[in-house]
């Protein structure tokens, strides 16, 4: 299994100089950042400011126009590999199977985890059903893996995304707007549940969130954008007015 | 009498071809009415069409220039998506050019009514030795790469996103799919014709998929549907001298309808229960 090798507070994902457009229109302007091992990242901003695309280019489904991309996870097994690609779990915001009435079960989505990292031509063994079943239990889908993913509540889809992108045994997981749709209960279930990971399995989080208060209340670190980094610094330093001031700023560059 | 058309060897043909038909067609189709790219079938087959015009006008035998026709095919939809256009656009522009060479080689061709009518509209009761051969060697290609790349298959039709960040090669296996999708329709227009060819694809996978069944369960279903409308159609087309791709289609639509009706007013069915836990231990 991998191990992580001491020091806590080491970059294991760094941006530099990322520009990308989506044919004329800028969508992401020289934006630098690093993230350090262990960290809970929120990414904040106004509709349209380059959060998910800034999102989609961390995990390498789009490739930037200029500047680099690089991975350090300091996990022995993954050093030198870039893009690290099964150190990174990915929670999409809208997966098609959660607007169809596809014919899948919370488990067959989970073992979608292990696909990657098995490789072409070959087929689910021991170990790969092994760690399908300990990210249903570490998601708490015990009760409801059989079930169609289509009649799961909206918490219980959000737990299902998250167990399959855990089955690779992340380092990092990438969650886009993850407490959309959910209800207050399911949303206190969601930030109990990557608070364990984060502090018991040691994953770094990075999540784009909408909601200001849950910036302030379940992220450490606050990375706000329009087109380009506005503000990168501790959750705790920003209250109420503080956040409304970013959006004031953000409003004026748009 | 029931399967009494068993008893000729046309029959006995038309049978073993359409259960090729039947498996390859349906299991296909699950995956693509999934990825909603139902009309593919459908643009392909006109591909298709203008492939076997252009095999009546050359004097090549139609099939292989249909094969030939539909990996062109696959592979302008395909390239037409990296140029971002839309997929059912991309369908589209590949439809009217097959259609549009079908007709031009028409044109050009004398005598050849007959020919084309048979493919348009299908003549399973007239398949020979031949047809028969290279249906059973596309279907069992169809099926194999099917099977080979199962998991693949079923990863990029739940979430191609996640397939892609999980490192699956997905734009290289949707092109092999889409030309899996081209040879299906050859093997399949033959029997059913052009006209109808997506048919055989699209309705027993929605069949299936109203039933609400694990994605595995689905598949099976959707060849079940199949199978047993290729089996009640050709014995309604022998028993009332009905066409028979016509009927073969219709039969699909009848279990369409009640697939829809048993998943709506049928109780739901208990699904298998957890089996136990097991003790994580994270090993970091």
């Amino acid at each position: 299994m991998p191990v992580i090798l001491p020091g806590s507070e080491k970059v294991c994902l760094t941006l530099n100089n990322v520009w990308f457009a989506y044919g004329a229109n800028p969508v992401l302007e020289d934006v630098s950042l690093s993230i350090c091992q262990e960290e809970i990242v929120g990414i904040a901003g106004p509709n349209g400011s380059g959060k998910s695309t800034l999102m989609k280019i961390m995990v390498g489904l789009l490739k930037p126009d200029k500047g680099t991309v690089s991975f350090a996870c300091h996990i022995d097994e993954c050093e030198g590999k870039s893009p690290c690609r099964p150190c990174i779990g990915y929670v999409p915001q809208n997966p098609v199977i959660r607007q169809e009435q596809f014919p899948v079960t919370a488990r067959e989505i989970v073992e979608m985890g292990t696909f990657g990292q098995i490789g072409l031509f070959r087929r689910m063994n021991s170990d790969s059903r092994e760690a399908v079943d300990a990210a249903i239990a570490e998601a708490g889908l015990d009760h409801v893996q059989y079930e169609l993913f289509s009649d799961l509540s909206g918490g219980q889809q959000q737990r299902t995304l998250i167990a399959r992108a855990l089955v690779g045994r992340p380092h990092i997981i990438a969650l886009d707007e993850p407490t959309n749709g959910i209800d207050a209960q399911s949303k206190q279930e969601f930030y109990t549940l990557v608070s364990h990971l984060n502090k018991v399995h040691r994953i770094t989080v990075l999540m784009i969130l909408h909601d200001l208060p849950d910036l302030a209340a379940h992220v450490e670190r606050v990375i706000f954008l329009q087109r380009k980094v506005i503000y990168d610094g501790p959750s705790a330093s920003l209250n109420a007015e503080g956040l409304w001031n970013l959006m004031i700023t953000a409003g004026k560059i748009t | 009498m029931v399967l009494e058309f068993l008893s000729y060897q046309f029959g006995v043909r038309a049978m073993i071809g359409g259960l090729i038909i039947a498996v390859t067609c349906s299991s296909l189709g699950v995956f693509l009415v999934l990825r909603r790219l139902s009309l593919i079938a459908d643009g392909l087959s006109h591909v298709a069409f203008g492939g076997i015009a252009l095999g009546l006008f050359t004097g090549i035998y139609p099939l292989y220039t249909a094969v030939v026709g539909v990996v062109l095919g696959s592979l302008g939809i395909h390239s037409l998506g990296k140029l971002r256009v839309a997929s059912d656009a991309a369908i589209a522009i590949m439809f009217a050019a097959g259609l549009a060479i079908g007709i031009i080689m028409i044109s050009l061709t004398h005598n050849v009514a007959v020919d084309v009518l048979s493919f348009l509209f299908g003549t399973i009761l007239g398949i020979n030795q031949t047809d028969l051969y290279l249906a059973a060697a596309l279907g069992v290609t169809v099926i194999g790469i099917l099977l080979l790349f199962w998991k693949e298959w079923v990863g990029i039709t739940i979430d191609a996103e996640f397939a892609r960040v999980s490192g699956l090669p997905v734009s290289a296996l949707e092109l092999v799919f889409t030309i899996l999708t081209g040879l299906t329709v050859v093997v399949a227009m033959r029997l059913v014709g052009v006209l109808m060819v997506s048919s055989l694809i699209v309705i027993p996978a929605s069949a299936a998929i109203q039933l609400k069944m694990p994605f595995r369960q689905t598949v099976f279903s959707a060849c079940g549907v199949a199978v047993l409308s290729v089996v009640a159609g050709l014995q309604l087309s022998f028993m009332y001298d009905l066409a028979p791709g016509g009927s073969i289609v219709l039969v699909t639509i009848c279990f369409f309808i009640l697939a829809a009706l048993a998943a709506r007013l049928l109780p739901k069915i208990p699904k298998k229960s957890s089996d136990g836990s097991w003790d994580h231990q994270c090993n970091r």
